[in-house]
């Protein structure tokens, strides 16, 4: 298979729009690693940066959807040239998105208050630790053109929304027999929501990838959570 | 190579691909090419072609050049009967007689199948008697008759508002894009089961080139098109199915919306995305 356009100018156009893609993947996984920081240590310095850096995955989105709108625009594009255009817009939206959710995380750890729940921060350590790991697997897919890739990817997420239900339950137990809990019990609600939410984008960008590499949408059994609790 | 027919509205992998379709799928299809070659002198530019038309939709045939598209779709009409050492082997066969055109007289073969060129070719008289050309040979005599037909394949051509009142006039008077919706019409007027366009738009500019895809689109319920073109862009507008071609050989065959998002051969994907030689 030819991997070289005739017209040079192409390759330039897709290769800086998956440079572009990496780079707002790396960007928003080193926002979520710091975001959880923040969470973990009380650390509100951090949670302010982690906040104030979600600017630059907004501008990275703007320059990916500047650029997918003038490659279409310029190269009459086909087949997986026209998917890898889409798909690098569309995968531009969901890490946009994951890093809101590491925003909004930074955001509610400068209001918990109190860590007597503190037996919970390690689940949503771990729910953050899954997502970057499911975030590095659907990047390197992406380099790489991997489907079965975005396939692991896309399986991981199950054990994410488990351990998302364990902790709904979890601070919901914890806040109904303390209601000093309720506070830290809300803003941990909405962390853990959004990591859930987080963790779905991600299997948003492996149904993306495996269509771009394949042409076909990504089916089959997923394991419902009812089959994992 | 890879090749879909056509049953009914639906679309079905031919497996083995060089046999025909069940006859049951036949009423679907206007013709059938069987295991074409083609030979100028001793050069072989077609290489057992095995090809579904579909009845009433667009097909387009794209390739580099020298990969026998054109080549293709004058075997249609018989023009490469035109020069001494040419010659076939295999069958194009029209539906629904199942007649093998290659056999048949070559004037009626074109009384049947309409062609339009790359460059508009009007003859050197009105713009009325151009279309009126084709049917006048066709026997058509009765004034009214006549008048009706031509005022209808000018209609077809969308281009009737546009000379209705000057059909008397000379058609070299039109413009390029006009000539060549006129050259449409002259061909349409017959009837034809089968209208071959190669490359109709390569000689206009953007606003002629839009008004005949345009109006492709507009005939496609009534004419089965076979369209020869470089353009893929137009391929992509205006086709049902597109054939690929490479070297004389049909390399990929598939519905158009297939063909230019999921290819499924390495030629044809190196082609349509620009990676090609």
């Amino acid at each position: 298979m030819n991997n070289r356009h005739t017209l040079r100018i192409f390759d330039e156009d897709l290769n800086t729009l998956r440079q572009e893609i990496v780079a707002l993947s790396n960007h928003v996984s080193e926002q979520l690693h710091r975001a959880m920081t923040a969470l973990v240590e009380n650390d509100a310095t951090l949670a302010e940066q982690v906040i104030a850096d979600d600017r630059m995955a907004d501008t990275l989105q703007e320059k990916i959807h500047t650029h997918t709108t003038r490659t279409l625009a310029r190269q009459q594009a086909m087949a997986d040239d026209l998917r890898a255009i889409l798909a690098a817009s569309r995968i531009a939206i969901h890490l946009e998105r994951i890093g809101d959710y590491a925003k909004n995380t930074a955001k509610r750890s400068r209001h918990l208050s109190q860590h007597n729940i503190a037996e919970l921060i390690e689940q949503f350590q771990w729910m953050g630790t899954r997502i970057q790991s499911m975030l590095s697997q659907v990047t390197e897919s992406y380099i790489h053109q991997n489907a079965p890739l975005a396939n692991v990817a896309w399986a991981d997420d199950a054990e994410l929304d488990v351990v998302y239900a364990n902790l709904f339950q979890h601070l919901l137990s914890a806040m109904n027999q303390e209601s000093r809990n309720i506070e830290d019990g809300i803003q941990l609600l909405f962390i853990a929501k959004g990591l859930e939410r987080a963790g779905d984008h991600v299997t948003d960008i492996a149904e993306e990838i495996y269509l771009m590499v394949t042409g076909l949408p990504l089916q089959g059994p997923r394991p419902k959570i009812s089959e994992l609790l | 190579m890879t090749q879909k027919i056509f049953h009914d509205q639906h679309v079905t992998q031919l497996s083995p691909k060089t046999e025909p379709p069940p006859h049951a799928q036949r009423e679907s299809l206007a013709a059938e090419i069987r295991k074409l070659s083609f030979w100028y002198g001793e050069t072989q530019a077609l290489k057992e072609i095995t090809l579904s038309i579909a009845y009433r939709k667009v097909t387009a045939l794209i390739g580099p050049s020298g990969c026998g598209k054109s080549t293709l779709l004058r075997s249609f009409n018989r023009m490469h009967d035109l020069y001494a050492g040419n010659r076939y082997s295999g069958e194009i066969c029209l539906f629904p007689e199942n007649h093998n055109l290659i056999e048949l007289d070559p004037f009626m073969v074109r009384l049947r199948i309409g062609m339009v060129f790359q460059k508009p070719n009007p003859f050197p008289k009105s713009i009325f008697e151009n279309v009126a050309a084709g049917l006048r040979i066709q026997g058509v005599q009765n004034k009214k008759l006549l008048s009706d037909r031509v005022e209808q394949a000018l209609r077809d051509a969308a281009l009737w508002e546009e000379v209705k009142d000057r059909l008397s006039q000379s058609a070299y008077g039109l413009s390029g894009g006009q000539q060549q919706r006129l050259c449409i019409a002259r061909a349409l007027a017959p009837q034809p089961e089968i209208l071959l366009l190669d490359e109709p738009t390569s000689a206009l500019d953007p606003i002629a080139t839009a008004k005949v895809e345009d109006l492709i689109t507009d005939i496609r319920n009534r004419f089965t098109v076979i369209i020869v073109t470089h353009n893929m862009q137009q391929a992509a507008r205006i086709s049902d199915f597109t054939a690929y071609m490479h070297l004389g050989k049909l390399i990929e065959f598939a519905p158009t919306g297939e063909l230019f998002t999921t290819p499924q051969e390495t030629l044809t994907r190196d082609y349509i995305t620009g990676r090609f030689g």
